[in-house]
């Protein structure tokens, strides 16, 4: 077995001081394998979000230990954060967030650039594995939803990252468009090491996973594997 | 509020300005005309002329006289014993008017620079060379800027100085320093055009060599320059920062708005009207507006009459009239409503707008992407880094936006150029004066007609270098039923006393040049025999007019001494020569050598025999200088404005486009971008959005510093407008400047997102 990609021990996150604090995570222990596709569910609050939030490096954690390639990430600079999210993560997120002024294919050069490594090719074909190389010169408010969600896929793997973090990345697509992109994530992830964690409160979306990390109020309630994962297309919600 | 307390300040100070000296004036029966020279029955014609109030006939002289150990050129102004004219009143401020032959009135500039009080003495070194006794301190409401002549528009109270003595002590004064004039007050309600003619054409008639009006008077006309420029500027600046304000509310606003769209949503679903809508956010525009207008009006005014006293007081005039204006209140409030209501029009129409459907989708409406105009310009721009590209393009996503701030950028350069050019005209103007035309560096006054024997003693004193004799006679230039008071110089040929700016750059061995601002005045032209009256001769002569020259201050005639010697012996002035070395016509002027310092080599020429005085023409230059103090204070004052009102629109500019993509800015930083790389793009479209107003704003500032020089362009100034190129470069990076200070707290906002809430936001 190779070593874990994502291991938390007692990993905790509070917000506040005094009388108004917020636990939001509740000493996690978890690890995970490179390759897997892994789904954290639960309610609204659960802390599935913050959880995400940690393994990304997009904000720090109040105690325990989070590590992720090997590297520890409590303690870091923000140099360091920046460095990590640069070389190791993508994210996906609900709302797309790309950049209106800049094309489908410019939106995922922008990233490909900081890594410096030929950003036309590679965001050409990056588009191209997603389906849009005939959508590369189009503006955002020129794509549909699902295309531009498709495009912040793009965006997520074109520096090709050991993480793929997707924060309910259907939370704003019709059922159809969200199975396509459902399927994008796992086709794009197919064959790699790549490792895609995806939060959602949407426990059908939770069948097409290989390993289901459920949440409540700051603690992983269970934690399971998926013997057998259903295709996106048969996904119903 | 800045734009609101400006005008108020300004406008009002103003409006004091000009009813101080409108009342003082008044008080002191400033002479509506004044004539010199004319016939024995000049003042009894003039008396009854319609409008005309009062009539006084008096004597001046300007002769040397010995103050505190120093010798100046002194002004007497003859008065009657006892009771004051009826014309050209004084204000005696300590001690008492005359009420002996003896006594002397010092006017308040002389008296406070050689500490003269009731008492003290001054000697008149000519004539009978009586000792006076200083009876009171007085102003007048001629010299208040106490200028001696509208060629002489700089006064320097070391050597010239105004004092009112017995009107009988003149007759006993060579007759060569002595003018008679005429003074002339009018009804309240004359129509001043008309009785001026009618005045004027009397004089001529009666054989007047000088004809003054009240405009023209140097004091009046200089104090008149000075208030005039002002109430424009009191206009015209708080406009700009009026316009720059509201641009800054407009931006605010508009994102308002924008940001409240669901809530607006809400509203407009739950019954809310359009119009209620919209005048809800007429409302906030209307309210900042109320706010701003109304500490800037209570600053303002307060400001107002701090400014007025300090003015009064800095010039010496006699009457301080502060008055609270209405007026002043209403406008200034309505510019302070007017600006919020109108920067508020635009979005609060966008609010009536919205859908309501749409808005409480809460979806920020797609905004269209493109490439920028730079990038259709430029085909091969669109080949650089996906960054650069962001940076071109974000200052067109938000286009009204990006306008307030070039319009920002260009309201403040215009400011900051018309305050700069003015200086540099100015320093320029001083410099041409001092450097390039009147060279000599000081002016020997003798005590005796001067000899050949003085010159060379002159010529010999260690430290000298040239000596040359210059006559100065009071002169008035006739031409079309119109006459000029102004100066004739004589030098010598070949003189190195003096810069020439005529075609032939040198003095011409014939005839007369004159300054161009009497071409325009007179429409004399190359070639005319022109008539010039000389006062104190009681001649007049005829002399060609050969070129003009461009010299900034004053409208002097100059001539060769033997071109004059010859012109006065035509007119049957008998040993012309003669009267022309008397001391009170001609002085001695004089270059150094540089081997000794400049005190040294006054008080070398001093010690000479049939040598009264010497006066430092460095000094006038220094007195000169410190005039300007207050002037150089305002200018700054308008500097820091402009760089203020620059950067609050910036910032505010920077602000709102900040937290617009907040959304945005964190997901790149999740993506891995650095703070310092989206630092730096935000800095990009900013300092591009400046480039861009740099450019009008540089054109528009020096069109605008042209406009502000020629409000002060008359008979005692010409100049040409500069905006020096250090000026425009130290501007230009100023702006550049305030433009990084104003994206500093911007930037420094996005190193502190909340990555893990912002990047789960939808964008608005």
């Amino acid at each position: 077995m190779s070593e874990p990609i994502v291991r938390a021990v007692e990993l905790s996150k509070v917000y506040g001081e005094g009388d108004t604090t917020t636990v939001a995570l509740d000493a996690v222990s978890f690890s995970i394998e490179p390759g897997e596709f892994v789904v954290l569910l639960g309610p609204s609050g659960s802390g599935k979000t913050t959880l995400l939030n940690q393994i990304g490096a997009l904000e720090g954690s109040t105690s325990g230990t989070l590590t992720v390639d090997g590297v520890e990430l409590s303690g870091m600079s923000e140099k360091q954060r920046t460095e990590y999210r640069r070389r190791t993560v993508g994210f996906v997120f609900q709302f797309y967030n790309l950049v209106p002024t800049l094309t489908a294919h410019e939106n995922v050069a922008l990233i490909a650039e900081i890594t410096g490594d030929h950003p036309d090719d590679r965001s050409e074909e990056v588009l191209s594995s997603v389906g849009l190389a005939d959508r590369s010169g189009y503006f955002p408010a020129e794509l549909s939803g699902g295309q531009q969600q498709r495009v912040a896929i793009a965006r997520g793997i074109v520096k090709d990252p050991p993480l793929l973090l997707c924060d309910e990345p259907t939370g704003a697509l019709d059922l159809e468009t969200g199975q396509h992109i459902l399927d994008l994530l796992r086709s794009t992830t197919a064959g790699t090491d790549r490792t895609v964690f995806l939060v959602t409160h949407n426990s059908t979306i939770a069948q097409m996973a290989d390993r289901v990390i459920r949440l409540r109020d700051g603690k992983i309630v269970a934690d399971d594997r998926n013997d057998r994962p259903l295709e996106p297309a048969e996904l119903r919600w | 509020m800045v734009g609101v307390l400006m005008f108020a300040a300004t406008y009002d100070s103003y409006r004091n300005l000009k009813a101080s000296y409108a009342q003082t004036y008044e008080r002191l029966a400033f002479a509506d005309i004044a004539i010199s020279g004319g016939s024995a029955d000049l003042a009894s014609t003039l008396a009854g002329i319609d409008g005309v109030a009062a009539v006084t006939v008096r004597r001046r002289a300007d002769v040397p006289v010995l103050v505190a150990e120093t010798t100046i050129r002194g002004r007497l102004i003859g008065m009657p014993i006892g009771d004051q004219p009826s014309v050209d009143r004084i204000d005696v401020q300590r001690g008492t008017y005359l009420t002996q032959p003896s006594d002397a009135v010092a006017e308040v500039h002389v008296a406070r620079t050689f500490s003269l009080e009731p008492g003290s003495t001054i000697d008149v070194l000519v004539g009978s060379g009586p000792t006076l006794q200083i009876a009171g301190v007085a102003a007048s409401a001629e010299y208040i800027w106490p200028a001696a002549s509208t060629n002489e528009i700089f006064p320097d109270a070391h050597q010239f100085g105004v004092f009112f003595v017995d009107d009988d002590l003149l007759a006993g004064l060579p007759p060569s320093a002595v003018v008679s004039e005429t003074l002339v007050t009018y009804t309240a309600d004359a129509d001043r055009a008309t009785t001026d003619d009618a005045v004027r054409a009397a004089a001529i008639d009666a054989g007047a060599t000088g004809i003054l009006t009240m405009a023209e008077q140097p004091s009046n006309s200089t104090l008149q320059l000075d208030v005039e420029g002002f109430g424009t500027m009191a206009i015209a600046f708080p406009i700009l920062f009026l316009s720059a304000a509201g641009l800054a509310v407009y931006v605010m606003m508009t994102r308002i708005v924008f940001s409240q769209r669901s809530i607006i949503g809400t509203l407009r679903a739950s019954g809310l009207s359009a119009g209620e809508l919209g005048r809800h956010y007429l409302g906030f525009g209307l309210w900042i507006g109320v706010v701003g207008s109304v500490v800037g009006t209570v600053l303002g005014v307060a400001s107002g009459a701090a400014m007025t006293s300090i003015y009064t007081g800095e010039l010496d005039i006699p009457d301080t009239v502060i008055i609270l204006r209405p007026m002043t209140i209403v406008i200034g409030l309505s510019f302070g409503v007017l600006a919020g209501v109108v920067s508020a029009v635009v979005p609060a129409r966008t609010a009536s707008r919205t859908e309501p459907a749409e808005a409480m989708r809460g979806a920020a409406p797609a905004m269209s992407g493109g490439r920028s105009i730079v990038e259709r310009a430029l085909p091969w721009l669109s080949r650089t880094s996906v960054r650069t590209r962001m940076v071109m393009r974000g200052i067109g996503r938000a286009k009204r936006r990006s306008l307030a701030t070039v319009l920002g950028v260009v309201l403040a350069l215009v400011l900051i150029l018309a305050s700069g050019g003015m200086i540099d005209t100015v320093v320029s103007l001083i410099d041409q004066q001092f450097n390039d035309i009147a060279l000599e560096d000081a002016s020997v006054i003798p005590r005796t007609p001067l000899t050949d024997e003085t010159l060379s003693a002159i010529a010999s004193t260690s430290g000298v270098a040239v000596v040359e004799p210059v006559a100065t006679l009071p002169a008035s230039i006739r031409s079309d039923g119109d006459t000029v008071s102004t100066t004739i110089r004589g030098f010598e040929a070949g003189t190195r006393m003096h810069g020439w700016s005529n075609a032939a750059g040198s003095l011409p061995d014939h005839g007369v040049l004159a300054a161009r601002s009497l071409q325009q005045r007179l429409g004399i032209s190359i070639g005319d025999t022109v008539a010039i009256d000389l006062p104190t001769l009681d001649t007049t002569i005829d002399l060609t007019l050969v070129d003009f020259v461009d010299e900034p201050l004053g409208m002097p005639l100059y001539v060769r001494n033997d071109v004059l010697i010859g012109a006065l012996t035509s007119a049957g002035v008998d040993n012309a020569e003669a009267v022309l070395a008397e001391p009170t016509t001609t002085a001695a002027l004089v270059l150094f050598d540089g081997t000794g310092t400049r005190a040294s080599t006054i008080s070398g020429i001093e010690r000479i025999d049939g040598v009264l005085t010497v006066h430092d023409a460095r000094s006038l230059y220094l007195q000169v200088q410190q005039y300007l103090g207050l002037f150089y204070v305002f200018v700054g004052i308008m500097l820091v404005f402009g760089a203020v009102m620059a950067f609050a629109l910036m910032f505010a500019t920077i602000s709102v486009n900040i937290s617009e993509r907040s959304a945005e800015f964190a997901n790149m930083r999740a993506n891995g971008l650095s703070e310092r790389t989206i630092g730096r793009m935000i800095a990009g479209e900013n300092l591009l959005l400046t480039v861009l107003g740099i450019v009008p704003g540089v054109i528009l500032g020096v069109v605008a510093a042209n406009w502000f020089m020629g409000l002060f362009d008359n008979d005692s100034f010409s100049f040409t407008v500069t905006v020096h190129p250090i000026t425009i470069a130290v501007a230009v990076g100023g702006m550049i400047v305030v433009a990084i200070l104003s994206m500093i707290p911007g930037i420094r906002s996005v190193r502190r997102l909340d990555l893990g809430s912002v990047v789960r936001e939808r964008a608005v």
